[in-house]
């Protein structure tokens, strides 16, 4: 966000709420100081803003910013990628990413194309196994690490403004945790990341948050948080729902259906509701296929289904 | 990233896709004043920015080019008046549009435009269609845009407001009756969106949508092979975009033409009647689990 933009968000939101500079200033920082702010003069850290912003009542704008290029070809390459990747297609992401480290503009552009770049070839040599599970953590934390040094495992910093590419990073850093494992830290990744989109106007985010809820809601079912899953889950679902799209929300109902699922199985939920677990698996099924979505997904949804419903009424 | 000035994007932009000063500012101000934007000696209001931006084909600009105390609260109110909007909160939405109205000028008519725009649409949902049209019309004239509705666009340039009031207008006519107006605005409205950009963001909400319709007109004259491809290009789209809605419509426009009941294409459409009676949360209703235990169940 521009330092520009940063002064008259504070000043305007400050006018608009009919707050004196005085008022807002105390136990942040000093009126000059505030005042400074809001003519532009000097520009407040990220967390200064943030603190100014909540006190005010108003979370602020804050942008997860997502990965841009001022290159055409390079910009249809992206979006080509990201379908693919969706879709699990780490053939095709090869290919495509062959072609988008040829486009001399896009490499120039800065760190954080070189790292959505180390981003995608760790996750294809990963999928076509050429590296290993922990040689894929190592090369996503040094890929994080281009930009964003202090990674703690337990806590994000509030204040800082990610981007879309960090935020991917941090959630397949903690997918693979969980993956190999270690469900505790990825559970503890993905409350740091919950937390940061928790309360804020995030634009620019539905790509990560509905990821990061996904794969969220994934490593507590497999832990056995069966209603922290399906909370998860509906807080995603709800989300997709306000912003209209349907990416991965197969994701979502099938998750919940498999919880409902687990609770029958260990006694925590009647036999009553089987019908509607059955039902919420069913749906993600049919819309994992129907937007075409990761047939790897598809084929293990529907062994879940024909294990677990197939004979019953 | 290279710092870019606004005007220079403005200026880049139109020249790479080859547009005049005239074309772009038809309607919206005059080419004196776009040239003074193009060479930063003057800063236009973000609506303004939009405007501009999205007749070129881009979206909308970022809160970066806010430069006025009033053009924020605007841009809240509509913040505000969109979210009321798709809950269906109708008298929230009028409450709004009275303070957003009390602080705009008769000048601004970028505003007005899209005022009017907003008192159609609670019309609309009213049932209230004459109504609906002559404020959508206004809505129009504000930019010299409501002859499109019978003379067609001859190469006038749409904002993502214009192409929402003539989409409307067209929806409009339809449940009007008036079927001809309606299909020739979806007519032109379908050609100029096709030549948009696939990142274009009113091509992906309106171009589905028009699609559908025309697919409904082919339908009705019995153009039943021209209709199922429109119908495949409306689906298309949509999955493509990861939308819902229109998509349950296509699927069963498409199961009506079809011969042979294809059982997948009944699951398809039943997965999505059931997704359309979410929940506000986004989980199955009770009508959901009941439609699909009396349908799929059963198979």
């Amino acid at each position: 966000m521009g330092e520009h933009n940063k002064a008259n968000i504070i000043k305007y939101t400050r006018k608009y709420m009919n707050i004196t500079q005085a008022a807002l200033a105390e136990n942040i920082c000093d009126p000059v100081t505030l005042a400074r702010y809001e003519s532009g003069k000097l520009e407040p850290s990220d967390e200064k803003f943030s603190l100014l912003m909540q006190k005010m009542g108003q979370s602020g704008e804050k942008y997860i910013i997502p990965l841009a290029s001022t290159d055409e070809s390079a910009k249809s390459l992206i979006n080509e990628i990201s379908d693919a990747l969706e879709k699990g297609d780490y053939a095709k992401v090869e290919v495509l990413l062959e072609n988008l480290k040829r486009q001399r503009t896009f490499l120039q552009e800065g760190s954080e194309n070189f790292q959505y770049l180390k981003r995608l070839e760790a996750i294809v040599a990963y999928e076509s196994n050429k590296i290993d599970a922990h040689e894929f953590i190592t090369e996503l934390k040094s890929a994080l690490s281009l930009t964003f040094k202090d990674f703690d495992e337990c806590s994000l910093p509030k204040h800082r403004v990610f981007t879309q590419t960090e935020i991917l990073l941090i959630s397949n850093i903690a997918r693979q945790y969980g993956i190999s494992g270690n469900k505790e830290k990825a559970i503890k990744i993905y409350e740091s990341l919950e937390k940061y989109f928790m309360g804020d106007i995030v634009l620019n985010d539905y790509m990560p948050r509905y990821a990061v809820l996904a794969n969220y809601s994934s490593v507590l079912g497999l832990m056995g948080y069966y209603d922290e899953s399906i909370a998860v889950c509906i807080r995603g679902l709800k989300w997709m729902k306000k912003h209209n799209k349907c990416n991965l929300i197969y994701n979502f109902y099938y998750n919940i259906g498999w919880n409902i699922k687990k609770k029958i199985d260990c006694g925590m939920e009647s036999e009553t509701m089987l019908s509607v677990a059955q039902c919420y698996v069913w749906l993600g099924c049919e819309l994992c296929k129907l937007y075409h979505e990761d047939m790897r997904n598809y084929r293990n949804m529907c062994k879940f289904y024909e294990e677990n419903f197939a004979y019953s009424q | 990233m290279e710092e870019i000035t606004l005007g220079e994007l403005i200026m880049n932009l139109r020249i790479k896709k080859n547009i005049s000063r005239a074309r772009l500012c038809d309607g919206i101000c005059s080419t004196v004043a776009l040239g003074r934007y193009e060479s930063n000696e003057r800063v236009p209001d973000k609506f303004l920015i939009d405007c501009i931006l999205e007749r070129l084909g881009e979206n909308s600009a970022r809160l970066e080019f806010i430069s006025s105390e009033d053009e924020f609260s605007k841009s809240v109110y509509r913040r505000d008046i969109e979210e009321y909007l798709d809950n269906r909160q109708y008298s929230d939405v009028e409450k709004i549009l009275e303070i957003y109205r009390s602080n705009t000028q008769k000048s601004e008519r970028l505003h007005y435009q899209y005022i009017y725009f907003k008192e159609g649409e609670i019309c609309f949902e009213n049932k209230k269609y004459e109504d609906a049209l002559d404020l959508y019309k206004k809505a129009l004239d504000l930019t010299e845009r409501l002859d499109v509705i019978d003379k067609g666009l001859c190469d006038k340039l749409l904002s993502d407001i214009e192409t929402g009031l003539l989409y409307k207008a067209a929806e409009t006519y339809k449940c009007m009756g008036e079927t001809d107006c309606a299909d020739y605005i979806f007519d032109e409205l379908r050609k100029y969106l096709m030549e948009q950009e696939d990142d274009c963001k009113k091509k992906a909400e309106y171009l589905p949508l028009v699609v559908i319709h025309t697919a409904e007109t082919e339908i009705n004259r019995s153009n039943y092979g021209l209709a199922k491809q429109y119908l495949n290009m409306a689906e298309e789209l949509l999955i493509k975009e990861y939308h819902l809605t229109g998509l349950e419509k296509v699927l069963e426009l498409k199961r009506r033409l079809d011969e042979d009941n294809d059982e997948e294409e009944l699951h398809r459409l039943l997965a999505i009647k059931i997704l359309n009676t979410r929940n506000v949360d986004g989980t199955i209703s009770d009508e959901g689990i009941k439609l699909w235990e009396s349908t799929i169940k059963q198979i």
